[in-house]
């Protein structure tokens, strides 16, 4: 089965990593530096993980493949962003299930803080990235492997 | 995955969650890693943190059950942290923070390797000041 995820995160530092995955490996992607001093530690991160037979392998594919189901994934980030601000449990990662994704295709949203009191700055990043999806998705740079 | 790596703080504090009900038997401690894996959905770790995980261990039978643990993670380093990890992990220990805060060498070579690798750290300490 193959997997597809879109991911935005936050540091500390204020810098945000967006990116998308095709099988674990990150193929596109942009980070946004601040001027703050650099910290990589994790504030939150936002995950649209999706799962099929038939998901797309190259990255530009991906892309379209994403912006195709925007609608789709905009509402349920929508969705869960006023679960959110309603108060829901955030002791553990979010796992939420977006329904109506075509046959044979899974797609779930995972969103973590490293503390309790970011689940509101989750609830205002599910926002920023349901407005500015196809915009984040189309910024996103086709990356080179990297080099360890 | 998804550019994040755990630090040592997080998978201690997860460890230590292991359910009471639960026996630790080898194949729990690996579907429990895989657990955490995948609510953070990733599987990355650096060398300073299987070292510090299985430096905590106090007896043999604990150690094949936290080899078990970490045996879902992947290594990200290989194992070979170069000159410039190091220079920048020094850097950071000699960054004191406004509230006085100690730093630890695991802490500091983590977040070098990290910022090497162009990943973020999922960390429970928030003491650790910035680099």
């Amino acid at each position: 089965m193959k997997t597809i995820n879109f991911y935005r995160q936050m540091r500390v530092d204020g810098g945000k990593r967006t990116g998308i995955e095709i099988d674990g490996e990150t193929v596109l992607g942009r980070f946004e530096r601040t001027t703050k001093p650099e910290d990589a530690a994790l504030l939150w991160f936002v995950d649209i993980r999706c799962s099929g037979g038939n998901l797309p392998n190259e990255a530009e594919a991906a892309r379209e493949w994403l912006l195709n189901k925007s609608l789709l994934i905009q509402d349920g980030m929508r969705d869960l962003a006023n679960k959110l601000r309603a108060g829901i449990d955030f002791s553990a990662p979010i796992e939420q299930p977006i329904p109506n994704a075509e046959k044979g295709t899974h797609i779930k949203i995972f969103c973590s803080a490293a503390r309790r009191p970011e689940a509101l700055a989750i609830a205002k990043a599910l926002d920023e990235i349901s407005s500015h999806w196809k915009e984040f998705l189309n910024k996103l740079e086709v990356l080179e492997p990297v080099v360890r | 995955m998804a550019n994040r790596i755990f630090d040592a703080s997080y998978l201690i504090s997860h460890w230590r969650t292991f359910p009471k009900t639960s026996k630790r038997t080898l194949e729990n401690m690996r579907l429990w890693s895989e657990k955490l894996i995948e609510q953070y959905g990733s599987r990355r770790i650096v060398t300073p943190v299987y070292i510090e995980m299985v430096a905590g261990v106090t007896s043999s039978a604990e150690l094949k059950l936290a080899q078990a643990y970490l045996a879902s993670f992947e290594i990200v380093d290989e194992g070979k942290i170069p000159k410039e990890d190091w220079d920048k992990a020094k850097y950071m220990a000699q960054r004191v923070a406004a509230n006085g805060g100690k730093r630890q060498l695991g802490d500091c070579l983590v977040r070098a390797i990290a910022n090497r690798l162009n990943c973020e750290v999922l960390t429970a300490d928030r003491r650790f000041p910035g680099p």
